[in-house]
């Protein structure tokens, strides 16, 4: 409902009630309403036709809405029409009761007693009224008789003898002419004279007699002259018995006495009321339909009245509950903004705040939710991000070993990308069977463990060996990789399995780590130590084996026939030559094994590596060896002497290659340069590189993967230990080396990477 | 009911005529523009009893006199109208009839009392120079019984009972001003 609709309804309640209160202040005699009763029944009729189509208005509106299925529309019905019923029955009650009321009562007043009373009343007056005429009459025809035999002046006596107090008598002849006159009114200049018809009539009948009012004698200052009576006789003068003369044939006899007072108002009281009651008895119907007219518009304005306000009230009371079923509404679909607050005292003004609260703090509780979740999935992306960057492959299975989620270093490890085979079992997906075999053959060994003794062992470890799968660039082929697992070349796995309630039910997790490099590492160890022995063994006896053969050449060589001396000469030279060979050998050995440790101090790299490529380019006639240095480069820490081992061996070991060219130009290049790379702690910082390049043949890949293995040489008369000294010492500069064949064109490549430089000790 | 209500309403506006002007006529004297002129009706029962149990009833008779005018509504030059209030005196017997502003006649009879506005006596409704003289006038005559002077209740039944509503056309003719 509008404002506008609401003062409209306001004001036009005003003027209602102001209609129906002139219209029931109408009944009552007044002369203005009497003048403009129509009019006033007619205005009210259209302000009820008004009221009659605001309402429709209004209803058509809610019957739309409720058709429309608005919401709030069916708790604005049921109101409205609460309303509207609770305003009209009393009102219908009371119209149909005032409206028997009514016309029972009008009909009562008219009683038949009561008009017979009346009647008779009005009956006694006339009698009374006629009797005194009929006195009056006979009287005059008295004197009507005496006055016939006298003449004019013996009238007058006799009239004046006769006349009562209040009695005008007069003497006319047919011309209306007086001839005598006695009494009347003094002052008044034309006397009251028959008419001709009056006379006539006398003339004819025994004489003209009438009650009429008297409008000459004001009683009571009534204009109405209706409430004065007088008695009226004219009688004719019978003609003279002495034969007087024509002209006193035609006299008239006028008597004009007022009825008495007493009597005249008695009757005129009688009178009015007689009138007042018939006009009343005439009026009834009209009567009735005023009342009822009246009763009915007021009834109707009444009951449109209600209705009207019956939409303001329902409004009213609903709208607060609309705006909270509104609120619900919101609330339901997420939206936990506050709603508008009814500004009043009562429970509905309280339950709007409370409800207002309440999303209040359901937007809070779902703010801390939305919070904690965030930092939930965080802390899970965190975790596994760790997982993610972690080397070790993490892999979790369900209780059936099929695949729940693996981590990145897992198709690193395995060589196997298990993106697409989540919920697959571990042991039907190609080429991990023997892991999986494995894996299944630990958790069921564990198990049987855990049932048989009672001890708490919550995991296994346990090394599994896999054959290699090749390198991951793809380069290897399928010979290579034949070779390689007939060679026993296979990636060793350090495996912990453990138990893990997954979802449900029971899962497991395994983590496991490639493992062959410490392994290598462990066997270069145990190689050092078994030369160390070995050296040591060996070398005891070779000394008094030289000895003894030098000896049984010294003492033998004479003594013995040509021949046979020659034999022994040539015997003792192989077994001197054999045992220096050795003890060669031994000593290699020994120097692996036996490093002493590196006293680093500040050294210039490039110095160093000019100095040794002098030796070389001196002899060196062919323009094989080139070297690129960094001029700018920062001292390293680093044991001159081991590192210009380190240089002699690459060097030696680059030269060696080139010569089994052939046809090729050999071309060795050396190169130092300075490295900027990220700490850890993400600060640059500087490191040295060396790289020996050489045009050779390369590496096979069985010695790429083991090149500095202690024994492994591609070279015929090699020990085999010259990479493996270079890596020992690289190590122990804290240094990395890389070797790696050239991709562009054949050769191999050695990279050593000095971190440690001399300003940073 | 409202619709009962407005339609009595409109039925008030479209009685019939149950009073004939049987004459009608303008006369310039020396005094004034006198009208003559006389009715044909006769009082229902309805209106008789009423009279007769001393409900005064008044007749009127109305007169217009306009002028046409090409540029506007026509001009009203006359318009005047006058009431003959007639009554009856149980007490007496008698029938008054009183023209307002003049003595009250009696008749010991309704139709002498009817008679006088029947043929009512002539009427001097204007002055002698209120008229423009060569124009030609609309004479408008109508008589009516007046509603509007009975009581209440006879109003109410007036609006729904013909017997209450008695009344000639309006009895139009033109009037050459000499």
């Amino acid at each position: 409902m509008t404002r506008t609709l609401r003062y409209l309804l306001v004001v036009g309640g005003g003027v209602i009630s102001i209609l129906l209160f002139l219209l029931a202040s109408a009944s009552e005699n007044s002369a203005l309403f009497d003048q403009h009763y129509p009019w006033l029944l007619g205005l009210n009729a259209l302000a009820a036709v008004a009221l009659l189509l605001l309402v429709i208005l209004l209803l058509t509106r809610l019957y739309k809405r409720y058709r429309r299925g608005k919401f709030g529309s069916r708790l604005l019905a049921r109101l409205v029409m609460l309303f509207a019923l609770i305003g009209i029955l009393p009102g219908a009650v009371i119209y149909l009761v005032s409206v028997q009321f009514v016309s029972r009562s009008i009909e009562s007043w008219f009683d038949v007693r009561m008009e017979a009373a009346l009647e008779s009343g009005l009956n006694l007056g006339r009698n009374a009224l006629d009797s005194s005429l009929t006195d009056l009459a006979s009287r005059g025809r008295t004197m009507a008789q005496e006055l016939s035999d006298m003449s004019e002046s013996e009238q007058v006596t006799y009239l004046s003898r006769q006349r009562d107090q209040s009695m005008e008598i007069t003497v006319v002849n047919a011309n209306g002419q007086v001839l005598a006159a006695v009494g009347g009114r003094i002052g008044v200049l034309t006397p009251i004279l028959p008419t001709s018809a009056m006379m006539r009539q006398a003339r004819l009948s025994r004489g003209f007699s009438v009650v009429e009012s008297d409008d000459s004698r004001p009683l009571n200052g009534e204009s109405d002259a209706d409430g004065n009576l007088r008695l009226h006789v004219v009688i004719a003068v019978p003609a003279s018995s002495k034969a007087m003369g024509l002209q006193n044939d035609n006299r008239f006899l006028q008597i004009l006495q007022p009825v008495p007072d007493y009597l005249a108002t008695n009757a005129e009281t009688l009178r009015l009321a007689y009138s007042e009651y018939q006009q009343r008895s005439v009026a009834r119907s009209g009567l009735r339909k005023i009342y009822i007219v009246t009763l009915t518009l007021t009834l109707l304005l009444a009951i449109f009245g209600a209705i009207a306000s019956a939409f303001l009230i329902a409004s009213d009371l609903a709208k607060p509950l609309l705006l909270l079923a509104e609120g619900t509404k919101a609330v339901a679909e997420g939206n936990l903004s506050p709603r508008p607050i009814v500004s009043t005292s009562d429970e509905l003004g309280t339950l709007t705040q409370s409800f207002n609260t309440m999303t209040r703090q359901l937007l809070e509780a779902r703010t801390s939710v939305e919070k904690n979740r965030a930092e939930l999935e965080n802390a899970k992306a965190y975790l596994e991000s760790v997982l993610a960057n972690m080397s070790a492959g993490v892999m979790v299975l369900d209780s059936e070993f099929c695949i729940v989620s693996v981590n990145d270093s897992v198709r690193r490890i395995l060589g196997y990308d298990f993106s697409g085979s989540t919920g697959t079992p571990l042991h039907t997906i190609d080429g991990q069977a023997l892991f999986a075999e494995a894996v299944i053959k630990a958790f069921s060994e564990q198990r049987a463990h855990l049932a048989d003794s009672a001890e708490d062992g919550l995991h296994w470890q346990q090394q599994i060996e896999l054959p290699h799968r090749g390198s991951s660039n793809g380069a290897t082929t399928a010979g290579d990789n034949t070779e390689s697992s007939k060679d026993g070349s296979k990636t060793i796995l350090l495996a912990r399995g453990s138990h893990l309630p997954v979802h449900s039910g029971v899962g497991y997790v395994v983590v496991f780590d490639d493992i062959s490099k410490v392994i290598s590492a462990q066997r270069s160890i145990a190689w050092g130590e078994v030369a160390r022995r070995l050296a040591h063994e060996i070398k005891n006896p070779l000394t008094p084996i030289q000895l003894s053969a030098e000896r049984l050449q010294m003492r033998l060589a004479d003594k013995l026939l040509p021949a046979d001396a020659a034999i022994l000469d040539k015997s003792t030279t192989t077994i001197v030559n054999q045992v220096s060979a050795m003890k060669r050998m031994v000593d290699d050995f020994r120097e692996y094994a036996k490093t002493p440790p590196a006293k680093p101090s500040a050294l210039d790299l490039n110095a160093l590596t000019e100095e040794i490529l002098h030796l070389y380019l001196a002899g060196d006639g062919r323009d094989t060896i080139h070297a690129r240095l960094a001029p700018d480069l920062p001292k390293v820490m680093g044991d001159a002497t081991q590192l210009r081992q380190v240089i002699h061996n690459l060097l030696q070991n680059a030269q060696d290659a080139v010569t089994e060219n052939g046809d090729i130009a050999p071309h060795i290049d050396v190169v130092t340069e300075l490295v900027k790379y990220q700490g850890s702690d993400g600060a640059t910082r500087s490191a040295v590189r060396l790289s020996i390049t050489d045009n050779g043949p390369g590496f096979s890949q069985k010695i790429l993967a083991s090149a500095f293995e202690p024994y492994v040489t591609s070279k015929p008369k090699g020990t085999g230990l010259g990479l493996a000294m270079v890596k020992k010492i690289v190590d122990e500069h804290g240094g990395r080396i890389d070797i790696q064949n050239r991709s562009d064109t054949r050769g191999a490549k050695i990279l050593i990477l000095l971190l440690k430089l001399a300003s940073d000790a | 009911m409202l619709l009962a209500l407005v339609l009595l309403f409109c039925q008030a506006g479209l009685q019939a005529a149950e009073i004939d002007v049987t004459q009608a006529r303008l006369e310039a004297t020396d005094d004034g523009y006198r009208l003559s002129a006389s009715y044909a009706f006769e009082l229902n029962r309805s209106l008789e009893d009423a009279l007769v149990r001393g409900v005064p009833l008044y007749f009127t008779t109305d007169v217009q006199l306009t002028r046409r005018r090409w540029y506007w509504f026509d001009e009203v030059s006359i318009s005047v109208s006058r009431t003959v209030r007639i009554s009856y005196n149980v007490l007496t017997r008698q029938y008054h009839a009183s023209t307002s502003g003049q003595l009250q006649q009696s008749f010991s009879s309704l139709e002498d009392a009817m008679s006088l506005i029947r043929r009512p006596p002539r009427w001097n409704i204007a002055d002698k120079n209120t008229l423009k003289s060569g124009d030609i006038y609309n004479v408008g005559l109508r008589m009516r019984l007046d509603v509007a002077q009975l009581p209440k209740p006879f109003q109410i039944n007036a609006l729904n009972n013909s017997d209450w509503r008695l009344s000639s056309d309006w009895r139009e003719f033109t009037f050459k001003v000499e």
